[in-house]
Formats: C-alpha cells, structure tokens, sequence
C-alpha cells in the first residue's frame, strides 16, 4: 500500500542548531504511530513540517493526503465562537456525530472560554476529525489531561478509527500515552535527534494501562529511555 | 442611566449655587433664567438644528469607522503601506481644529460639509491607529489554524478577523461616540451653515449669554443621551464577537 507520509533524510536546524537530522519515516494509510522522546527533540518540529506550517531545513517529506487534521498542543478554539460554530469554521459537514461520538453534544451551543480544560481539548480533536483527514496529527494532545479523561479520550480516538481508519502520528514525551494510541514506536533521542528505534507495538485492539502487554513494553521502552543521552531542550 | 443623571443633576445645582455668588446673569445665569430663556427657544427651528447636528454626528460616525476601520486594516496588514501613511495621520491627528478652517471655508464654503469634514479628521487618525493595533493583536496561533484548515475569503473574517478586531472597533466607536458632538458642534461654530452650534454662535453674537447657556444645555444633553445610546446599541452587537 502506498505510503500516506514519506519523510527521507529529513532535518530541522534552529538559528543555525540542529534539532534533528537524518530522519526517514513513512506511514501507511491507516496506520498509527508515536513520536516518542523528550522535550525539545523535533517531535513538534516534524508534525508542523508535514502539516506544512513549516519548511524543513533538509531532505524532503511527501504528504499524499487531501486532507489533514491537527490536534494541536493548546487547543486553539475561536473564543468568540460557540463549539458549534468552531467545528462549521472548518468545515461544512454535518457535525452531530461528532460532537456525539466526543461526548459533546450538549456543549455544542457553549462558547469555549466557559468549556473546562478537557473539553475545549475534545473540541480540538473533534475540529481535526470532522475534516475527515487522512492523516491525523496529534501534538501533546493528552499531556494536560487527567487520566480519566485521557482514557476516554483514547477510547473515543479508537472508535472514530476503526470507523474510519485515518494514519495518525502522535507525538509525545509519554511512553504509556504511545503505546494507547499506537501500532508503532518511533523512539527520538541524542543530540541533534534522531530516529533511534522503531518498535512495533502489536498490542490488542482493547489495549488498556494494565494491559500486561502494554506494562512490558513500557518498562521495555523506558530502559531504552534512559540509555538515551538527552537531546537540546528548546 | 442612574448615574449619569445623578451627576447631571449635581453639575445643575452647583451651577445654580455658583450663580446665586456670582449674581451677574450677563456673565453666569442660573438655571432657572436659562431654562425659561429655552422655554422661549424650544420652537420648529431649534428641532431642525439639533436634527442637522445630529445628522452631521452620524456622518462623522459611519466615515471615520468605514473609512478608519478600512484604512487601519489595510494599514495593519501591510507595513510598507503603514509606514507611508503614519507621518500624514500623525500629522493630521497634531493638527488643531483652527487650522482646517481656512482650507474648509475655501474648499466648502459655509455648510454641512465643514463641520463633517473637520470633525472627521480629528478621529480618522486615532482610529486607523486603533485599528491597526487590532490588526496587530490577530492571535498568530488562531490564523496559523485558519491557514491548516483553509478556512479562506468570507469565513475567515467573519469568523476570525472580525471577532479579533471586535473591541478594538467597539473602542473606536466609544471614542467617536463621546466626542463627535462636541467636534461638530466647534465646526459648525466656526464654519456650519445650519445647526446647534451655528445657533450658539449667533447667540454669541447677540450677546444672548442666556441663549447661549440654553443651547449648551441642550447641547450637552442631547451628547450624554447619543453617548449612552451608542454605548447600548454597540454593547448588544459586540456580545457576538467581544469574548466575556
């Protein structure tokens, strides 16, 4: 199958730094992968250059996707704008299943500076999915979320999948977070960063944080964490 | 409401002590001699200068936000272009009233126009200025968001643009609001064919200080009840967009 996203050789500098050099990845449709590794690597830096919000400073990176969906890190809503509204800035499709499937229906009228944290992220994702992208890039989008909710989150993100199986790319410093909403690993680490691993992660569908699978693979990932030297923080 | 009467209410009686002092009526008359000098007044021909006035403030009101809102879009969103304008908008907004008169009186002769013309220029500058700090204040995040959706053309500033400039219209408007009477009023004093300030001015002349403190009365009410109605009708638009 061809690949959704094809990055080769690809870097980034940073007022003459490098952030990251040398990275190849390619996704396929419908697949989900992680970004894992710590702050100030190019996990960002990637998602904004594939998004193309960026240029990369070398190599290249294909996107055949007609539509793109960004979960960004601060969600990014129009304040002056109900969710509703919000969701019709972006498109014109009917937007009740989403708000539904995101347990938003009825906010859908709020005006998002009165949504908690967790919702105005929800609104995030739910902008990103009502484009129906072929690709879904999600940028720390569960770091500031309780547990609870970055669960159900979870949950709803692998519903709204296998409904329509999107490829995704997740970045973030959590290993347990990459391994909920992931089939694959790409573990970041040195100085400027690179791909270090890539690590399979054939978890069952109905994965969960006391997943045996998901708590070996984790302290597997961990050990290979702590080996890594620490990359520039930005 | 309350509050402003109050005050008013208060300013009327410290005129009346002031002139009970004072006890020369050809400087200070009180209240009660000024009213009953606007008792005489208040005829068919006093109604239609306040109407032409308050059609001159309107004027004033739709140019300098069209026009202010406009131009400070344009400006806020091109640096070259706000760089050749500043200087002519600083200078515009240095210059005083005064210095309009003998350009306008040439250009327009006696008349409405004058007094438009002049009242606009004292805010167009202040509000392209505003509106190009609005401009400058679009959260970079939102349109960066705008730009990955391809959220384009109408929506884009409907949604977007206009909510961001939102309070900074609103004080353009608040700004306008408060001091457009008085700016026509000046003008028409100077240079109005018709008008509450051409009929101060001809009270003036026949040194009809009563006349005088009458139309002001009326002046300054008629500026505090535009003020308030201006107020009202921007608060209710502005909830759509000005974020609480």
């Amino acid at each position: 199958m061809d690949p959704v996203l094809t990055a080769r050789n690809l870097g980034a500098s940073f007022e003459g730094e490098w952030v990251f050099r040398s990275w190849d990845v390619s996704i396929a449709r419908g697949e989900r992968i992680a970004l894992l590794g710590r702050s100030g690597c190019g996990k960002t830096t990637f998602l904004r250059i594939a998004a193309g919000l960026a240029v990369p400073s070398e190599g290249e990176i294909r996107v055949r996707a007609s539509r793109v969906g960004y979960v960004f890190q601060e969600p990014r809503l129009i304040p002056w704008l109900s969710v509703r509204r919000n969701l019709a800035c972006v498109s014109d499709r009917d937007r009740s299943a989403i708000l539904a499937g995101l347990h938003l229906s009825d906010a859908a009228a709020a005006r998002t500076p009165d949504l908690s944290g967790g919702m105005k992220q929800r609104v995030n994702l739910a902008r990103a999915l009502l484009t129906e992208p072929d690709v879904l890039l999600l940028d720390e989008a569960f770091s500031s979320l309780d547990v609870a909710l970055k669960l159900r989150l979870f949950s709803d993100l692998e519903g709204l999948w296998r409904r329509n199986p999107f490829a995704s790319v997740t970045v973030t410093h959590d290993p347990r977070d990459a391994l909920l909403t992931s089939d694959r690993i790409l573990l970041i680490g040195g100085a400027p960063a690179r791909i270090l691993r890539d690590i399979p992660a054939p978890l069952s569908a109905e994965r969960s944080y006391g997943d045996p699978g998901v708590v070996a693979l984790e302290a597997a990932i961990l050990r290979e964490l702590s080996d890594v030297s620490p990359a520039r923080q930005s | 409401m309350k509050r402003p009467l109050l005050g008013l209410l208060g300013a009327i009686a410290l005129w009346g002590i002031a002139a009970f002092f004072v006890d020369t009526p050809i400087i200070l008359p009180g209240p009660a001699e000024t009213l009953a000098r606007l008792a005489i007044m208040a005829d068919a021909a006093l109604f239609s200068s306040v109407v032409s006035s308050m059609g001159k403030v309107l004027a004033v009101l739709c140019i300098v936000v069209c026009l202010g809102v406009g131009l400070g879009m344009a400006l806020g969103l091109s640096p070259a272009l706000h760089e050749a304008f500043r200087p002519l908008l600083l200078a515009a907004q240095a210059m005083p009233v005064i210095s309009w008169l003998a350009l306008v009186v040439f250009a327009f002769g006696i008349g409405w126009r004058g007094p438009v013309f002049i009242a606009s220029l004292a805010f167009l500058p202040s509000a392209v200025f505003t509106t190009v700090a609005g401009v400058r204040h679009f959260e970079r995040d939102l349109v960066e968001m705008a730009d990955l959706y391809g959220v384009r053309g109408v929506r884009r500033w409907r949604d977007l643009y206009l909510g961001s400039l939102a309070p900074f219209m609103k004080a353009v408007v608040d700004t306008v609001s408060g001091g457009a009477w008085k700016a026509v009023l000046v003008a028409e004093y100077l240079c109005g064919g018709d008008g509450l300030g051409v009929r101060i001015a001809w009270a003036r002349q026949m040194a009809d200080v009563e006349g005088v403190y009458a139309l002001s009365l009326v002046a300054v009410l008629l500026g505090l009840l535009g003020e308030w109605g201006v107020r009202t009708a921007i608060r209710g638009a502005g909830r759509r967009w000005i974020p609480s």
